[in-house]
């Protein structure tokens, strides 16, 4: 058989030899012997590419009320550092936040309980768990107090941080189907640093109410925060704003007008600036599809 | 004229593959077109040092780590030194790399290219943009292959993906396909089943492969047919779930679980069979195909990547990934062997004429005839190349070649070509006039002269 020469890299002799080109149409196939070259470009190369195909445009305010689901957690980690700073400067009786705690806990509890569809545990059951987890907490209150005496104070505000920065990557802010509960890598991240942080405090006591309000915080607000969105976003919307306010206060309390004034701009332009630019950067956008990529299995559920 | 080559890559005997039997095959078929050529690899266990195959076929296993599924670190400059030794030793002339995940052979092409020597690359998979391996690979592709001679891809999908991935010109690309040694994938009728309609699938049972679509295909048809019966080969993480649904839908009888096979044995299992069921999700080529319709059977595959230039349509059903459209097309598939509205005995020798390996030796040639003829570039000119990758990426490529460069002179100042020592070739016997005319009905024979050469490679160096 009878292969045409080899074109070379230039163009000129590349052309050349399509000026020679026989009448029959090159074809796609393998299997076929075609009197082309191997090197050979036919019109239809790349016909198929497609691009951008799954881009979705987004919606300034979409965006914009969607970030406040990461940003009503954010809420949580600021309140909480207050809370801390509140209880650790002794300004404060560390049972206020406790008993504020387990009182809106309670209140949340209640209204899930009243307004969500099915709940599989009882109400003994859970508060039995409720009753045993105190204890324990209780009981443990004393020796988490001495966890980390032998470590100096700024490892443990360095280590507290990293955690609390991995706690709000890993966080589960999807909105949907509330059967899932919150995956346990954040929660552990969280109480993981609720714990080092209880060791700094000086007594028993403020201990017991510092992790108390941190496993309210961190375990059950999420799941309660995750079961209102679903039920209604507006109910989210005012969550937030009330977060919101809650945490100005504590942030004017520790830190003076300065740190409301750096903590307010860093909240507006996380709401306000950062959808804007996500929007602004989507002309840069290339996505690339075409026959090469792995098929998505279209399979029936069973 | 003879060519001195080197074909260099992380995936080769004794583990086995797709592209390992890719280069044997290739290698001793230019072998036998009168070039000389030897293969770079990384050590496979105690398997260290020099090796020779049938023909002559020299095999340096040069010791490296292993990072990943055969893939060794990928070090940038630590191969160099030894890498030069080899090519000085066996004064070769073209550097041939073979698969786009090697780090082997990406590394030889940059080191071969700041040595002057003529390059070339083929591709064998396919890969996507979007997951950050590919993002990592690609990049490095375009790194390696900005100074390349000439690419080789081995399906015009696979062209396009390539030409994507590593912004290359289309003209320096060249579509020459896989091929198979249809001498050792004979039909034999007498071992297919009459009171049963056999269907045989041949696969990693990996995800990308396909695994789940085979899973729910299978009870479907089993169901509607009650005389069809599956003979399934391979191993992977998906087998739990092919043994789950066998259990579940009480098909022990009917479904048989062969488990990872020799590819000396693929042909045994496949003349057992009436159709071949392909399910995969990706596939630049699909060699397994090719064998199974020279095997006689009717293919049934999924309709993605490279599968649709591979065979004709008289052998194959194509379906999409789905699980109804894959059911519907096997049940089309049963009827037509049922009725006999297709007559399988004629796809061996039909599928001769369409792959032998001389005709890829001989296309490979052409590539190499059009790579000599390059005229090596200024070092300016190759920086300009490298420059162009990216904003920073360029500089960082830059920045290797030039340290590559600074590396050459060291390695010239301390092991001097002088001091290099000259191999003798294999003594070879004289090139047969025949086989350098190439006509098409000779390559039939000769496919039949080296026909314990195929697959006696792997039995001689194991």
């Amino acid at each position: 058989m009878d292969y045409t020469r080899f074109t070379t890299r230039s163009g000129e002799s590349y052309k050349m030899d399509s000026a020679v080109m026989p009448r029959r149409p090159w074809r796609k196939l393998l299997w076929v012997h075609q009197p082309y070259p191997d090197n050979y470009v036919d019109a239809s190369f790349l016909s198929q590419l497609k691009r951008n195909l799954h881009v979705q445009q987004y919606s300034f305010w979409a965006l914009s009320s969607d970030s406040t689901v990461i940003i009503s957690h954010v809420y949580s980690v600021a309140i909480f550092v207050c809370v801390f700073v509140a209880i650790y400067k002794d300004k404060y009786n560390p049972a206020w936040f406790a008993s504020i705690g387990s009182i809106c806990t309670l209140v949340g509890y209640f209204a899930w309980d009243g307004l969500g569809e099915e709940n599989t545990t009882s109400r003994t059951a859970t508060a039995k768990s409720a009753i045993l987890i105190v204890s324990t907490l209780l009981g443990l209150s004393p020796v988490l107090k001495s966890l980390t005496q032998s470590t100096s104070s700024d490892s443990i505000w360095a280590i507290s941080f990293w955690l609390f920065v991995l706690n709000i990557f890993f966080h589960d802010y999807s909105i949907g189907s509330k059967k899932t509960f919150p995956p346990t890598l954040s929660t552990n991240l969280a109480i993981a640093a609720a714990t080092v942080l209880a060791s700094r405090l000086s007594t028993t006591l403020s201990v017991f109410s510092f992790l108390l309000f941190s496993i309210e915080l961190f375990g059950l607000f999420p799941i309660f925060s995750r079961w209102l969105r679903s039920y209604s976003f507006v109910a989210h919307l005012i969550l937030t704003s009330i977060l919101a306010v809650v945490t100005e206060v504590g942030m004017f309390y520790i830190g003076g007008w300065w740190a409301l004034g750096v903590w307010s701009v860093a909240i507006l332009s996380a709401v306000f600036v950062a959808p804007g630019w996500l929007i602004a950067l989507q002309k840069y956008k290339n996505e690339i599809q075409g026959p090469w990529d792995p098929a998505k299995p279209v399979l029936r559920s069973r | 004229m003879p060519y001195n080559i080197a074909m260099v890559s992380d995936f080769f005997y004794p583990q086995p593959g797709g592209i390992e039997s890719h280069i044997y095959q290739l290698s001793s078929k230019l072998i036998s077109l009168g070039h000389s050529v030897i293969i770079i690899t990384h050590a496979h266990g105690s398997r260290v040092g020099v090796r020779y195959l049938t023909h002559g076929l020299k095999v340096y296993y040069v010791p490296f780590y292993v990072l990943y599924r055969e893939s060794t670190f990928p070090s940038v400059f630590s191969f160099f030194p030894i890498l030069r030794n080899v090519l000085i030793r066996e004064e070769i002339e073209i550097v041939h790399g073979h698969g786009s995940l090697s780090s082997l052979c990406l590394e030889a092409i940059l080191h071969s290219r700041t040595m002057g020597l003529r390059t070339v690359f083929t591709d064998h998979s396919l890969f996507g943009f979007a997951d950050p391996g590919s993002i990592l690979g690609n990049k490095m592709l375009k790194f390696t292959l900005s100074d390349i001679g000439h690419v080789i891809c081995v399906s015009h999908t696979c062209k396009e993906n390539t030409v994507l991935r590593a912004s290359l010109d289309p003209v320096t690309v060249s579509v020459i396909p896989n091929a198979v040694v249809a001498s050792n994938f004979r039909p034999d009728p007498s071992k297919a089943s009459s009171e049963y309609i056999k269907i045989i699938v041949i696969s990693r049972l990996y995800p990308n492969k396909g695994a789940d679509l085979l899973t729910a295909v299978i009870p479907n048809i089993c169901k509607i047919h009650p005389t069809v019966r599956f003979i399934i080969a391979g191993s992977g993480p998906r087998e739990i779930d092919l043994e789950q649904m066998r259990e579940k839908f009480q098909l022990q009888e009917r479904v048989e679980l062969v488990g990872s096979i020799r590819h000396e044995d693929v042909r045994d299992v496949m003349v057992k069979g009436h159709i071949y069921l392909h399910p995969t999700l990706t596939e630049a080529f699909g060699t397994v195909l090719v064998e199974a319709a020279s095997c006689g059977l009717l293919v049934v595959t999924t309709k993605v990547g490279g599968i649709p230039e591979v065979l004709p349509s008289h052998m194959t059903i194509f379906s999409s990934p789905s699980e109804d459209s894959l059911t519907q097309s096997t049940l089309e598939a049963i009827k037509l062997i049922e009725s006999k509205a297709v007559d399988t005995s004629k796809f061996h020798e039909q599928v001769k004429g369409m792959y032998g390996w001389h005709d890829v030796a001989r296309r490979t040639e052409n590539v190499y005839d059009s790579v000599a003829k390059i005229d090596n570039e200024p070092v300016i000119d190759r920086l300009k190349r490298y420059y162009g990758c990216g904003i920073w990426a360029g500089k960082l490529f830059v920045m290797c070649v030039v340290i590559d460069y600074l590396l050459l002179r060291v390695l010239e100042w301390l092991y001097p070509e002088s001091g290099i020592d000259r191999v003798r070739k294999w003594p070879r016997r004289p090139i047969d006039k025949s086989l350098l005319a190439g006509e098409n009905s000779e390559s039939a024979k000769i496919e039949s002269e080296d026909e314990d050469s195929g697959l006696g490679g792997t039995t001689a160096i194991s």
